[in-house]
């Protein structure tokens, strides 16, 4: 079990990330979900400790994760919303280097990572620099990158971004099978068609405090809406578009 | 703010035609680098250059003065005249090589790049307008580095040299000025020449690589030949000499400009002046010339042919480090390490900077020797010298990694390495350390063994190297200490100390360790008993280093930014 108990990280007083608390239990895929700058990314980045939080906890199996950082580190994969890789290194060489970070030995990672790259169409790319790599090409670097391990939890934001339509529906299928293993996954995502169709339940953030939790379809009924898309609007508040657009209009049209 | 400053200001802020816009564009481009982590910080760093030359003046200054104070009272004019030729060929040299080092640098710039290309690609703009656009931005760029470099001495050296031989200060000024600016922009043209014929000449696959080679080579022969230049003032003895390959030396056409300009009828004068404008013209035209004959097929190359160069797939040197390294994420760290440095122009090029300065600083101490006529091999100085290059060498190969290691590449995907670092510190530091020992370290013990042996004889050669190897891993312990980064992952901050405090400090350990420590490695191969006794020393010293080095960085998390991220700093955005 991850659990995010009141969870705060504040930047000059300003909280971008206000008291969030969630679980994941094994096998569950939670959606996490909010417009731009609602606190989804701050959230991740204090998960995977890129930044310290202001305050509250993060447990993983009932214990404080600051007490055994490396630990909790090792058992998480997680796949970035940019795909910032080092363009100098192909592909193998990208995996590989990850792979002796995390420490597997040889005969292991050499195994998976070929079987990875097999997998994800990158075999006869796999010498080619990542400076070379298509944007759908990146992405599948990062999620081999994150599945190397076997990592116990998950941690995708928009790991969608640029596949194509056959790899995005194996991913799809994978990471229902990933779940159904008992790993716990927490997804991030703007493609709310695919988190009503993969996450059991989501979380809603809005200026970065939970305005939901629950199961989607249980939000649906709740809000009356035949849609997570609808559910979404209604929470978050949103700019009406049309009024938006006839705005944009305005500006490219002014003298 | 004066009104026409202000003036000036408003027309700059304005949009004006599409051929000006490209020239800001590319000449706006010359002051960013990609190594500095936010945009603006080269001004900065091009702010501290000017510092440094002006620092540089103030200190030179009082010492040509004292000089040319003493000369003046000689009875006759001659030493000062000789002295005086010796300074402007110095003043022509440094400008000549600043102008070569920093057109080698822009190398890969001189020309429109892929870049420019796509960026540019959905705006209104031909081809031939961006090309244009970009040789004359470059122009205007390097004319006002020229400026930089030549207007302070062109003013400062006839007000120092002034007194009752050398009177005309009026015709001095330009002289100099105009020397110097055209020695600067013919090597300048010439480099740009050079490029361009490679370019119209070489298939595109080969130019990449060629190209390369020729800029690491160029930067290389320019830096090295900077201590001989700080050397040309000792050729005032025989400044009087009129050998007849004088004509054919380019450096020598200038002096003959700068002095016909002074008012110098002599027909050698004539002579070299007439040359240096040929020159500068011809270069110029060359430049031009393959400049616009290569716009068309430079573009053509640069967008349609293949640049993908795929990685080796070798099999033995992974499984040769593999064995060397046990620890995986050291393992990891050297791969990564030398992969990078392997791939990236602009990190191996500052290497073969570095390495241009060992060179110099060894045929610096050669060339004096040869200059003072103690040219002997049998001789102590023969020795001292030569005894000097692995020191040399090590201290600038470790230095110059250290250094690189600093500058990031890609620094948005240092993420990996912050999520794998909690708890691993010393296991990718130990990567570090060993790939500053298999690249740094142990090239330069190879490379220079059969020197040693050569020099000193089997028994005291061995000695010798053993000695200078360790000196080399205390070095290189020396610069671990407190470098707690993965090469290439941090954001780097340039200017964090003035440049000029800079070159003192590392000047003044260069001394100590090339020279200090060359002569007493020098006195104790003498003898197996000194050797042993030193040996001993040195290798209590290092483990002593090591230890140290091991105990300090025993820490929490590693260092991935020099310093806070400007744009947090600049909304006082720092976590509570």
């Amino acid at each position: 079990m991850l659990e995010v108990r009141d969870l705060t990280k504040r930047y000059n007083r300003i909280p971008a990330v206000d008291s969030v608390s969630f679980r994941i239990a094994p096998g569950e895929i939670l959606g996490y979900l909010g417009p731009n700058g609602a606190g989804k990314s701050t959230t991740v980045k204090v998960l995977i400790g890129l930044i310290e939080p202001t305050s509250g906890e993060i447990l993983f199996r009932g214990r404080d994760v600051r007490q055994n950082w490396p630990g909790f580190l090792g058992s998480v994969g997680y796949v970035p919303e940019e795909p910032h890789l080092y363009p100098q290194l192909s592909g193998r060489e990208y995996l590989q280097l990850v792979g002796r970070l995390r420490g597997l030995k040889r005969a292991v990672l050499e195994a998976r990572m070929d079987a990875m790259l097999r997998l994800f169409a990158l075999w006869e790319d796999r010498h080619t620099p990542l400076s070379s790599y298509s944007k759908g090409m990146r992405q599948k670097i990062l999620l081999s990158a994150a599945l190397l391990g076997n990592p116990e939890v998950l941690i995708l934001d928009e790991p969608f971004s640029g596949l194509d339509v056959n790899t995005a529906i194996m991913l799809r299928t994978l990471i229902r099978a990933l779940a159904d293993q008992g790993k716990m996954i927490l997804y991030s995502s703007h493609v709310l068609e695919v988190v009503e169709k993969i996450c059991s339940s989501v979380i809603i953030l809005r200026k970065g405090k939970v305005v939901a939790h629950d199961r989607v379809e249980r939000l649906r009924d709740l809000m009356s809406q035949p849609s997570l898309e609808g559910v979404f609007t209604q929470l978050t508040e949103q700019e009406h578009p049309e009024r938006v657009v006839s705005g944009i209009l305005a500006a490219i049209s002014a003298a | 703010m004066p009104k026409p400053w202000n003036n000036l200001h408003r027309w700059l802020s304005e949009t004006h035609s599409g051929k000006f816009e490209l020239r800001r564009h590319f000449f706006l481009q010359f002051f960013e680098s990609e190594f500095t982590s936010s945009p603006g910080q080269a001004k900065v760093v091009a702010g501290g250059a000017l510092g440094v030359l002006l620092s540089l003046t103030l200190v030179c200054v009082p010492a040509y003065y004292h000089k040319y104070r003493m000369l003046d009272l000689l009875p006759t004019d001659e030493p000062l005249q000789l002295a005086l030729l010796a300074d402007l060929l110095f003043v022509l040299a440094s400008a000549a090589v600043a102008s070569g080092i920093f057109t080698t640098l822009q190398w890969p710039a001189l020309f429109p790049g892929l870049r420019d290309y796509l960026a540019l690609a959905a705006l209104p703009a031909r081809a031939r307008d961006v090309f244009i656009a970009k040789l004359s931005a470059l122009l205007a760029f390097t004319l006002l580095a020229i400026v930089v470099v030549t207007i302070l001495p062109s003013i400062l050296l006839p007000l120092v040299v002034y007194g009752r031989y050398e009177e005309h200060i009026a015709r001095q000024v330009p002289a100099i000025f105009i020397s110097a600016s055209l020695a600067s922009l013919f090597v300048f043209f010439s480099l740009v020449s050079l490029q361009g014929v490679l370019l119209n000449l070489m298939p595109p696959r080969a130019f990449a690589r060629v190209s390369l080679t020729i800029q690491a080579i160029l930067l290389a022969i320019l830096l090295c030949a900077l201590p001989l230049v700080l050397a040309t003032p000792e050729l005032a003895p025989r400044m009087n000499l009129r050998p007849a390959w004088t004509t054919s030396v380019p450096l020598l056409w200038f002096l003959g400009l700068d002095q016909v300009i002074a008012g110098n009828t002599e027909p050698l004068a004539i002579l070299l002046a007439g040359r240096s404008l040929i020159g500068v013209a011809a270069s110029a035209t060359l430049a031009v010339l393959t400049y616009l004959w290569s716009y068309r097929k430079h573009r053509v190359r640069i967008l349609e042919s293949p640049q993908i160069e795929n990685a080796h797939a070798r099999r033995w040197p992974e499984l040769l480090t593999a064995r060397l390294l046990p620890n995986l994420r050291a393992l990891g760290v050297f791969g990564f390490t030398a992969k990078s440095l392997a791939r990236s122009r602009q990190h191996r090029l500052i290497l073969t900077g570095f390495a241009g300065v060992a060179l110099g600083v060894i045929a610096q101490g050669i060339v004096s020797l040869a200059l003072h006529s103690r040219f002997s091999t049998h001789g102590r100085e023969f020795r001292e010298a030569v005894g000097s290059v692995p020191l040399a060498l090590s201290f600038c190969a470790l230095l110059g990694l250290r250094y690189l290691f600093r500058l990031p590449i890609e620094l948005r995907a240092n993420w990996l390495f912050r999520i794998h670092e909690p708890g691993h510190a010393a296991g990718l530091l130990a990567g570090v350390e060993a790939f500053l020992f298999y690249f740094g370290v142990l090239p330069t013990a190879v490379l220079t063994l059969p020197l040693e042996l050569r020099l000193f004889g089997a028994a005291s050669g061995a000695a010798a190297s053993v000695l200078y190897l360790l000196v080399s891993l205390i070095w290189m312990q020396a610069l671990l200490f407190s470098f707690e980064k993965i090469p290439f992952t941090s954001s780097y901050m340039p200017g964090q100390q003035p440049l000029i405090q800079s070159v003192v400090h590392y000047t003044t350990l260069a001394i100590l360790y090339i020279g200090l420590t060359g002569s007493i490695i020098l006195w104790a191969a003498e003898t197996p008993a000194r050797s042993i006794g030193l040996i001993l020393v040195l290798a209590a010293a290092l483990w002593k280093a090591r230890r140290a080095r091991l105990d300090a960085q025993r820490i929490e998390r590693m260092q991935f930014a020099e310093t806070l991220d400007p744009a947090v700093l600049q909304l006082k955005l720092a976590g509570d």
